[in-house]
């Protein structure tokens, strides 16, 4: 009976001794400042590990912010913000992450439309579900875009659902945005 | 924080916030006036200053975040020899894109040479715009009969 109890009691003794170490650490982190390196486990089909970040760089949200960027692109109304700020994925994360991180590298795109299979579709044959990338001058990707709407007859503009780096989820023309849309490459996964 | 007028932080803001990879809040945040504003206003130190206050605020806003990538690529219209020793330190501090912008501080560096070149007979002052590498390439001819080649 009393060896029972000693084994418990340095069980008990164990437990609450990670108890405490693991509160303290999330104090710790708690009251540090954010961290903004913390990624999740993302792979594409081939498991190669994809460099990411849930960014958590600003603590204190300002409504002023969204609002501004809400008057600058939303004067014609063909431009729809279905959300407001969320810091946690970009437009990378949005078209390749499930919208749980960001993915902040152009060569990070080419490798994951390489390993999972994207192939690339002319303007005239692009379709809802296709995904966007623009190219911006110095060959960066700066922006990512899920194809909500077939071009349109007159523009060959296709609507399109993107988030604007950590702001907003935004529906818009695909080239009414403030990223390059001079060289657009559009991507299927058709097998 | 009190920032000035002509730094425009509503602007550098919506940059931020905008920006989906590092090299373009790089691109769009040098372009800026504001930016450019800081560079001409502040020394080297008076950049890392603002950059570390705003880095290591504990409750960052926006704002903080927008002020110290606009602090740290201000940092590209100095002298890179002055810059160079300090990117190391800049490298690894806290914010999310600080390796990303000082890698492209590196490989965008300023670089000033002068390079001297003899002609005869001698030749009329002239202009000549010569493709450059990274930055502004300057060719000045003078009266003399020499070509003087800044690379910035």
């Amino acid at each position: 009976m009393v060896r029972r109890r000693g084994r418990v009691g340095k069980r008990l003794l164990a437990f609450l001794n990670r108890a405490c170490s693991l509160i303290k650490e999330r104090r710790t982190k708690s009251s540090s400042v954010v961290d903004t390196r913390r990624g999740i486990e993302l792979q594409t089909r081939e498991g190669w590990d994809i460099p990411n970040s849930q960014s958590t760089e600003f603590s204190m949200e300002d409504e002023k912010h969204d609002a501004n960027l809400r008057r600058k692109y939303n004067q014609s109304g063909a431009v729809e913000f279905r959300t407001g700020i969320i810091p946690i994925y970009n437009c990378h994360g949005l078209t390749f992450g499930s919208r749980r991180t960001q993915i902040g590298e152009g060569n990070v795109i080419r490798k994951i439309l390489l390993d999972d299979k994207y192939v690339r579709i002319k303007h005239q044959e692009v379709l809802p579900g296709d995904v966007v990338i623009y190219v911006g001058d110095d060959g960066d990707i700066e922006h990512s875009a899920v194809v909500l709407e077939r071009p349109d007859q007159q523009l060959k503009i296709p609507r399109v659902l993107s988030k604007w780096g950590t702001g907003a989820e935004v529906t818009h023309w695909a080239n009414q945005c403030p990223y390059s849309f001079q060289s657009p490459e559009y991507y299927r996964i058709i097998k | 924080m009190t920032i000035p007028p002509q730094v425009n932080i509503d602007d550098l803001c919506q940059l931020y916030l905008m920006a989906n990879t590092p090299r373009y809040l790089f691109r769009h945040l040098r372009e800026h006036d504001g930016v450019k504003w800081m560079s001409e206003h502040f020394s080297i130190e008076d950049l890392v200053t603002i950059y570390s206050d705003n880095e290591r605020t504990r409750k960052r806003s926006v704002e903080h975040v927008a002020m110290a990538y606009a602090a740290l690529i201000a940092l590209y219209y100095k002298s890179y020899e002055k810059v160079e020793p300090l990117l190391g330190a800049l490298a690894t501090s806290g914010l999310r894109w600080a390796p990303d912008v000082v890698d492209i501080l590196r490989k965008t560096a300023k670089i000033v040479s002068v390079n001297s070149i003899q002609f005869s007979p001698p030749t009329k002052p002239a202009v000549i715009s010569v493709p450059g590498t990274a930055g502004l390439t300057e060719v000045n001819l003078e009266t003399k009969p020499r070509i003087e080649i800044v690379r910035r």
